[in-house]
Parts: structure tokens; sequence; C-alpha cells
């Protein structure tokens, strides 16, 4: 307990005051005192810094409530007792509303200790409260003029959900009045298409207190259109993990949105007239076809040999260029799915769903697959077998004559990216065409020497960017070759 | 029961391309299918030969039904839905043929709600084709079995 009192008295009567001081040092208190009986030596004596104020009621000039709002004005911080001979209720009440810390009857100073004892503590209290106080106006306004200062429209809500702030930005975009109440300014500036979701996605969010993200559209004041915005709040709790506000922002996104939007529309249409010309187109390719096969099997013979050579390669051309179109789709259909997310997959099995697919191939050639161990990591499991299915591929096609292919598959995890590595015995290649291998009908070799389109790496390189991955190869002629993508772990397809 | 009449299977082929309907034809004598022929070159064709409608004075009932699915008019499921709409054609076999893959175009019907009873997809050789007349025999014999 802090014993040394400074303690300003007050009073114009002196054995009062030496009354007083007798009280406060038989309390305990180390004391150090000065009494004062007018104003001047109030205003005085005010010079030093006090713990308490002692003040009598009635004095001729100067009272009890004349010295409070003095140590007011003067923006003086201490706890003042008022003392008095005789005290009604009012006048206790006025001295307390003018901001007295306590009152005693003169009759009683024997309680002067304690009722010093809890001006103090009630004041340091109150000291204390006032700080407090004044660092949430301070931080908020700190809030405000942060608020203020963002391009986007920035707003808070109460755990209820129910709307409490809007900064400038919200009232220039919308053109609501400031004293528009919060709680309805929401309803009256979104499409109203898009209202029932976002007030049912917002209940959702407000009764889990899980972040709550939405694009929805809100009206501008300006030339009242509707315009794309992306809303993002979350909520913080308070000491004790309740929820206490809800910060959220509102970005304009309108640009961008329907960039994306004429983006995926042009897309879209793009793969519909790929599918449309790639399927009309077989029909009449078959046609050729056949009716050249039939030409064929009906007249061959009566035709002079160029005749017969001319007529192979159009059956021939037929062929390959059929295959081709079934190859483009292919390609085309790799960014089919793209709404949906990866699921998790064992690679292992969609390796032995493509060795499933080689058997044939893999054991006319005698070829020996090593297998290391492979991950479970999110990919669609179809674009796994189609990547498989067409390195392998390529390790059995392009082997060497002498030598059945040896082929190694591997996967490791470095800088945050799966690797997957498949090593061959074959062929090989020339590494300055290490790039062009993976274009569109790429081929590094005449179709009578190694059938194909030219489409297997393109597949390839086109599964691996959709999930933001790269592939790549190291050879050398007659060095075999070894093949590489990478899959980014964070994965999800851009 | 028109099969057991006149001893030969009564098939309608409807097919708007004339080449793909000289091919059917070819495939179906190489494997021996003797039967009576009826072409449709597009889907509302189709509907009316089935139904006795437009300048047909009575409804077909054949034994078997060679649909390709992108036809003029009326398309190849709008044709379906009208045969497992009638009661007389029930008996009737269908044989999806078409320039899709055969999955694609069961789960096309699918989403329609609507089956066949065998799908095959026109192979881009002539030899191949001439096979899918065996095919279309097979499906059609096993199907008449059950």
């Amino acid at each position: 307990m802090p014993n040394s009192l400074r303690s300003l008295i007050l009073e114009d009567s002196a054995t009062d005051a030496e009354l007083l001081v007798y009280e406060l040092e038989k309390a305990g208190f180390n004391l150090t005192w000065r009494s004062v009986g007018n104003e001047e030596e109030f205003r005085d004596a005010l010079q030093l810094t006090w713990d308490i104020v002692l003040a009598d009621y009635h004095l001729p000039q100067f009272d009890a409530i004349a010295a409070i709002r003095l140590l007011h004005d003067l923006q003086v911080d201490v706890p003042v007792i008022v003392l008095t001979g005789f005290v009604g209720d009012e006048a206790a009440a006025e001295c307390i509303k003018e901001g007295a810390t306590d009152y005693l009857l003169k009759d009683r100073l024997a309680r002067v200790g304690s009722a010093v004892r809890g001006a103090l503590v009630r004041h340091r209290l109150e000291a204390q409260r006032r700080k407090a106080e004044n660092l949430l106006r301070e931080s908020e306004e700190r809030f405000r003029t942060l608020a203020n200062a963002m391009p986007q429209i920035v707003w808070t809500a109460r755990p209820d959900g129910t709307y409490d702030y809007f900064n400038d930005r919200w009232y220039e975009y919308s053109g609501l009045a400031r004293d528009t109440s919060p709680h309805s300014a929401w309803d009256t500036v979104i499409e109203p298409e898009d209202l029932l979701q976002v007030r049912l996605a917002w209940a959702d969010q407000v009764a889990s207190g899980e972040p709550f993200e939405a694009e929805f559209r809100l009206r501008c004041a300006h030339d009242g259109e509707y315009r794309w915005h992306l809303t993002r709040a979350v909520a913080v709790s308070d000491g004790s993990g309740k929820l206490s506000k809800w910060y959220g922002t509102t970005t304009d996104i309108h640009d961008q949105k329907l960039s994306e939007q004429a983006l995926e529309r042009s897309n879209h249409m793009l793969r519909q007239f790929a599918y449309a010309a790639a399927h009309d187109l077989q029909e009449p390719l078959r046609n050729v076809a056949t009716a050249g096969e039939l030409l064929h099997r009906r007249y061959s013979g009566q035709f002079d040999g160029d005749a017969d050579g001319l007529l192979h390669e159009c059956v021939d051309s037929t062929q390959r260029m059929h295959q081709m179109v079934k190859d483009l789709l292919a390609y085309m259909k790799v960014i089919d799915r793209k709404s949906e997310p990866a699921p998790l997959v064992d690679a292992s099995h969609a390796l032995s769903a493509a060795l499933a697919k080689l058997q044939g191939p893999l054991q006319e050639s005698g070829a020996v697959v090593v297998t290391g161990a492979l991950p479970v990591l999110r990919v669609h499991e179809t674009h796994m077998i189609q990547l498989f299915l067409n390195l392998i591929g390529n390790s059995v096609k392009f082997r060497r004559a002498a030598e059945p292919p040896r082929i190694q598959i591997s996967s490791e995890v470095r800088n945050r990216e799966q690797i997957f590595r498949v090593q061959d015995n074959g062929i090989g290649f020339d590494t300055q065409y290490a790039d062009l291998i993976f274009g569109v009908f790429k081929r590094l070799h005449l179709r009578h020497e190694y059938p194909g389109t030219g489409m297997g790496l393109a597949i390839c390189s086109r599964i691996v960017e959709y999930y933001n991955g790269r592939i790549w190869a190291e050879s050398s002629p007659g060095a075999g070759a070894v093949f590489y993508f990478a899959l980014p772990l964070s994965g999800a397809p851009a | 029961m028109s099969v057991e009449s006149t001893g030969r299977v009564r098939v309608l082929i409807v097919e708007d391309n004339p080449a793909d309907v000289m091919l059917i034809r070819m495939a179906l004598k190489e494997h021996a299918f003797v039967c009576d022929l009826e072409i449709a070159q597009d889907g509302a064709q189709a509907i009316d030969r089935l139904c006795g409608l437009g300048g047909y004075s009575e409804p077909y009932e054949p034994d078997l039904i060679l649909l390709d699915l992108n036809l003029p008019k009326r398309s190849g499921i709008e044709v379906l839905q009208a045969i497992r709409g009638r009661e007389c054609l029930l008996h009737s076999r269908v044989v999806i043929l078409s320039s899709s893959p055969e999955d694609v175009v069961e789960q096309s019907l699918r989403n329609s709600n609507l089956v066949a009873d065998c799908y095959l997809t026109k192979p881009p050789s002539l030899d191949e084709f001439l096979k899918v007349g065996r095919l279309i025999r097979d499906c059609f014999e096993s199907a008449s079995a059950r």
C-alpha cells in the first residue's frame, strides 16, 4: 500500500485542517500537506503535484464546487473529497455531478483514511478507463482515416451481421446520404438479381463466423450502371474468442470480370467451333477414304501403276488426316475440365492403367519397365494416364533396333514441385530440338520410319500447362532420352 | 412377327449421307443379312414413315432401325423418342450408327433417358465399315434371341 500522500487541504479553519492531518497520519499515511483558505492560495498550491484534494464544502469566498470547477478548467487531474459539517442529499449529488470523487461528513473524520484510499483507487480506475477510451477513440480514428484513404469500399458489421460503418467511398459510389440507415444500405444498391443469393451467403457466414467472399453487382449512383464487385469480410474475435466485429472490403472488379467473361465466351466458342469442325470434317473424310478403297478394290489392275499409287496415297492421306483430327480433338479436350477441381489420385494407379493400354507394344518389344515410388497428388487421372501413355509409348516407339527398351519411371519433390522422370535407352534426339518436339504436329522423323501425328508431346505439354507445371527433355542422339514433367504442389489449376 | 410372315427382316435406315447408305447396304450384303430396306433421309421423314404421317398412308413397323444421330430437321434423339413412344415399335431393335464415339453417344442418350440396343461408330476405313455389317447382324440376332 502506498503510504506517502501529498494532500492539499482547502479549509478556512486551522483546527479542522489539523484534525484532518491527525486522522490521516493515524490512518498510516506518510503525509506531505498544505492547507489553503482561499482561491489565490489554492491556485498557488496547484503549481505542485497533489495526490488528493480535501475541500470544505462551505467557505466564504471559495467553496468546494468552485475548486472542482477550477481544477477542471486548469485540467488538473486529481481526486477531490468534499468535507462538510452538514450536507443534504442534493448537495452531495451536486458535488459528485461536478466531479468530486467522494464526500465525507466532518463528524465522521475518523473515516477519512479509508475514504482517501477508496478515492485513490476509484480515481486510478477512472483514469485507466479514460485512457482505454482514448486509445479506442484514437484507434477508431486511425481505422477511419485509413478506411477513407483506401480506394475500396470499406465497411464493418456487428457480430449479428448488421452493418454499422461504411467509409466515404461507399457514399460516393452509392450516392446514399450519410444518415441512411446502414442496416438496409446494401439492399438498395445490390443488383436485385444477385440480392437473394448474397443475403443467404452472408447469413451463412455470419452464422459460422467463417470468412466471407462473394462477387456481385452494385449500382453506381453516378451513371446508374451495375458494376461487378468482389466483397471480402473477416470476423475478428475479442480476447475471449467471441466474435466482436466483421471487417469488410468491396472492390470494383467490373473491367476484369467483363474481360474474363469475354475470354470465357470466346474460348467456349472456339471449343465449339473446333469440335464442330473436327466432327463435321470427319464425315466427308471418311467418305473419301472409303470411296478410294472401293475404287481400289473394284478397279485395281484396270488402272496403270501410277494411278494405283495415287489412289493409295489418297486413301493413306485421308486415314492420316482422320488420325490428326482425332488427336487435335484430344488436344482440345485437355482444358474441358476447366471448372472441376482435381481429385487426389495415386500416380501408380495411373501408371498401371497406362502400362495396361501399352501391353501389346511393351511385350512385342520385350521392354523392361522399372518403377520407383510414385506419389498421390491432386490431378485428373485421365491426364496422368495420358502423360504416362504418351511418354512411355514414345520410349517404346523410339527404341534402338539392337536392344529392347529399358524404361525407368520415378518421381521426387523438389522446390514445391512434384517432378516425374521417364528415362529410356532409345535412339534419343539432338538437344537442339528439345523445345520443338512439344509443338503441335511436330515430328523429327519421316512417317515411314516412325508413324504418328506429332501430337503426343503437344498433348502432354498442354496437360502440364493446365496445372501450371513444366515439361522438358534431355537427350543426345543414341544416348536415350529423359523426359521430365513437374506439377506444382499447391496444385489448383489457374 | 413380320420376320416369320415374310421371312425377311424389315430394316429402316435413317441416314442423310448417301455414301453411308451405300456403305451400310454393302456391309449388310457382305454378311448375308437379307432384308427389306427402306431409307429415311432425315429425322422428320423417319418419324413420318414410322407413324404413317405426311405422305405415308400407313405406319411402318421395321424389325431393325439403323439410326444416325446428326440428322437434318429432327435429330436422331427425337426419332428415338418417337420410337420409344409407339407401342407397336416395342419389338423393333434400334442400332445407333453415328460418327461420334460409342460412349459419348450412349451418355448423351442416357441424359435424355433413352437407351438403344446397340451403339456403333462409323469406322474410317472400308474394311472396318464392312465389318459393321456383322456387328449389326450379331446385335439384331442377340437382341431377338432375348
